[in-house]
C-alpha cells in the first residue's frame, strides 16, 4: 500500500533510508487519480520499495522544497537522496525507475 | 522609476509553470512556482521583457518570437534567463510560450497585478478598463542584480525592447 506522509518530520523520516518512492498528488488532478491504483499495484510488487505519497497542498513546504510543478510528480530516494525522477502519470517510466533502482 | 545603473527590484514574487513535453500534458497538472528576484539575480546575467498581455498584438513587428528565434546568440552574450511576463496567470503565460513554439529556454511568468512594472515605473497607460492594470512594452538586462540597459516603448511597434536591441546592449 501507499502510506500518506502528514508533517514534515515524517517526511524526513520516511526518506531517510533505503529505497523510497514518493508520490507528490494533489485532490483535485485527475491524472493523479488514475494512477494510483497503478501505484497501489506496484507497491505489493515491489516489496523492496517503500512507497508513500505527499498531497501537496496539504505539506506545501515539502512540495516548495523540491520544487513541484506538475502533479503526479514521483520523487525516489536512496537513503535520504533524490536518485530519479518521473514527471507525469506514465507507469511504464515509474515501472522502468523502480527495475533499475532495486 | 528604476534607470540605468539601480539595483533591480527583488520584492515581487514572479511565478512560472516550468515547460514539460507536450505529451506530459495530459498526464499532470501544473502548478506555479516562484521565480524568485533575491536568488535568480545575484551573479547571474537576465534578461526580462514585459508584455501587456499574452496573444496580445504588436502592430508592425514580433517582439517575443524573436527573442525564442535568437535564444542561442543571448546565451552566447553570457545570459541565464530571459523571463517574459504579463500580468496574466501562469497559466496563460505559460500556454502563450507553448504557442509560439517556446520549450524550456525561457520562462514565462506571471507579474501579479503589475506588481513589478509599477515599481520599476512603467505601467501600460491607454489600456481599456476592462484589462485592468497592464505592464509596458519594455526590456531589461539585469546584470548581477543591477540594470545594465533599459527600453521602453513609448508607441505601437517594437524597437528598443526588442531583441536586437537588447543583444547589442550587452
Amino acid at each position: 500500500m501507499v502510506q500518506e506522509i502528514n508533517s514534515a518530520e515524517e517526511f524526513d523520516k520516511a526518506i531517510a533510508s533505503g529505497v523510497v518512492l514518493v508520490d507528490f498528488f494533489a485532490t483535485w488532478c485527475g491524472p493523479c487519480k488514475m494512477i494510483a491504483p497503478v501505484l497501489d499495484k506496484f507497491s505489493k510488487e515491489y516489496e523492496q520499495v517503500t512507497f508513500y505519497k505527499v498531497d501537496v497542498d496539504k505539506l506545501s513546504e515539502v512540495a516548495a522544497r523540491f520544487e513541484i510543478s506538475a502533479m503526479p510528480t514521483f520523487l525516489f530516494f536512496q537513503n535520504g537522496e533524490v536518485v530519479s525522477k518521473v514527471t507525469g502519470a506514465n507507469a511504464a517510466a515509474i515501472k522502468q525507475t523502480i527495475t533499475k533502482l532495486i | 522609476m528604476v534607470q540605468v545603473g539601480d539595483k533591480f527590484p527583488t520584492d515581487v514574487a514572479l511565478t512560472y509553470i516550468p515547460w514539460t513535453p507536450e505529451n506530459s500534458g495530459v498526464l499532470a497538472c501544473a502548478i506555479p512556482i516562484p521565480y524568485d528576484l533575491s536568488k535568480k539575480l545575484p551573479g547571474r546575467t537576465v534578461v526580462i521583457v514585459s508584455a501587456p498581455g499574452a496573444f496580445t498584438p504588436t502592430c508592425t513587428a514580433n517582439h517575443i518570437p524573436v527573442f525564442i528565434e535568437k535564444i542561442d546568440e543571448f546565451k552566447k552574450k553570457g545570459v541565464d534567463d530571459v523571463v517574459v511576463i504579463t500580468t496574466d496567470t501562469p497559466f496563460a503565460n505559460a500556454a502563450w510560450g507553448k504557442a509560439l513554439g517556446a520549450k524550456d529556454e525561457i520562462i514565462f511568468a506571471n507579474d501579479p497585478l503589475a506588481a513589478l512594472s509599477k515599481e520599476l515605473g512603467y505601467l501600460k497607460s491607454e489600456v481599456p478598463a476592462s484589462f485592468g492594470i497592464r505592464g509596458a512594452r519594455y526590456a531589461v538586462v539585469v546584470k548581477d542584480g543591477v540594470v545594465s540597459y533599459f527600453g521602453v516603448e513609448t508607441s505601437s511597434g517594437v524597437t528598443v525592447s526588442g531583441a536586437d536591441a537588447v543583444l547589442e546592449a550587452l
